[in-house]
């Protein structure tokens, strides 16, 4: 008796099982918003582009092989491309650069490249030595066309529909796996042919 | 012989140097009026370098943080204010560059939780408070008639 004589009488009004439930709903609330937490965190380090689903910035760049033209979304309107942001300096454009290969021998969409922050010559010795997986490939000296795309490290490839829309963007290196998962469901079925 | 030495003197007092530049100018670029420099200063203090992510691009010797200074400095000149410079890069990298969110009607919540929680405990230790004062009253009647009824 001495020791419960400082609880309190439990209130007249609130019968006892009130006391489980309030504790109970909050654990049920707190792990919700964990899990809803946990669900939608986007992996360590990726930034989630806020351009996909919106419109591709408008976009031009002098071109690798003949710097005195320009090339950019107003030459790429109402089709589908692929844009690759990639550098001689990016260890993993290298790794990735077997996969566009073939993609751009397997596909018909056309893959476009943004050599980003690139010394031109190096840039066209690499595609000399290793294979040229694109249709064109435009210089970015100063990185105003990757910030435009919210680049922050190259390879970065997104997928852009006719409309100049951004339909999906690949942080990383672009792999067989990600082409089949990822880009060639989104693209029309003639397009995707044979990948 | 003297020759060769006094090359390879230069040469490696030209790399100290160059090294030294490297490490303390983050930004040997200057803005052609205080007054922009002083706003181009916090804006880099408060924007997030996109690829090292846990420094400020003030901080950092990344080149895309450097070539997102200059694009920074280049719309200060331009005229474009603070807002539409934060308004440029989140629409480009996300509110994850700013790295004081922003208090927008999603993320309210997070910001009036705390609140609502202390209002919750306070309530709480007001109650428990009134009860054991309730409790120290009956302490001075008798024993009896405070614990006297055997509790169900």
């Amino acid at each position: 008796m001495s020791t419960t004589s400082l609880q309190p009488p439990p209130p007249a009004s609130a019968p006892h099982y009130v006391r489980f439930l309030v504790p109970l709903a909050f654990f049920v609330l707190l792990v919700a918003v964990l899990a809803v937490g946990i669900k939608h965190s986007p992996e360590v380090g990726v930034i989630q582009s806020p351009l996909v689903g919106k419109a591709a910035p408008a976009w031009q760049l002098p071109m690798l092989t003949d710097s005195g033209r320009a090339f950019g979304s107003r030459d790429l309107r109402g089709q589908w491309y692929v844009l690759n942001v990639w550098g001689t300096w990016c260890p993993t454009c290298r790794e990735e650069h077997e996969t566009l290969l073939q993609i751009s021998r397997s596909t018909r969409v056309p893959i476009i490249g943004i050599d980003w922050n690139d010394d031109d010559t190096e840039a066209m010795t690499y595609l000399a030595k290793l294979g040229n997986p694109y249709g064109t490939v435009t210089v970015d000296h100063d990185g105003r066309a990757a910030i435009d795309w919210g680049v922050y490290a190259a390879p970065e490839t997104f997928l852009v529909d006719p409309h100049g829309m951004v339909v999906y963007k690949q942080i990383g290196a672009m792999t067989p796996d990600v082409w089949r998962r990822e880009f060639a469901p989104r693209l029309p079925g003639g397009l995707a042919a044979g990948s | 012989m003297l020759r060769a030495r006094l090359l390879a003197a230069m040469g490696l007092l030209s790399l100290v140097l160059g090294g030294m530049r490297l490490a303390h100018a983050v930004d040997p670029a200057q803005l052609p009026n205080p007054v922009l420099q002083g706003r181009y200063e916090t804006l880099i203090h408060e924007l997030r370098c996109v690829q090292c992510q846990d420094e400020a691009l003030a901080d950092s010797e990344v080149g895309i943080a450097a070539e997102i200074r200059q694009q920074i400095r280049t719309m200060l000149i331009a005229g474009k204010s603070d807002e539409q410079i934060r308004d440029y890069l989140v629409s480009r990298y996300s509110e994850f560059i700013l790295f004081k969110p922003r208090y927008s009607l999603r993320n309210a919540w997070l910001w009036l939780l705390p609140i609502v929680l202390l209002g919750i405990g306070l309530l709480v230790a007001a109650r428990i408070v009134r009860a054991r004062r309730a409790l120290l009253d009956r302490d001075s009647e008798p024993v009896e008639s405070a614990f006297g009824e055997p509790r169900a």
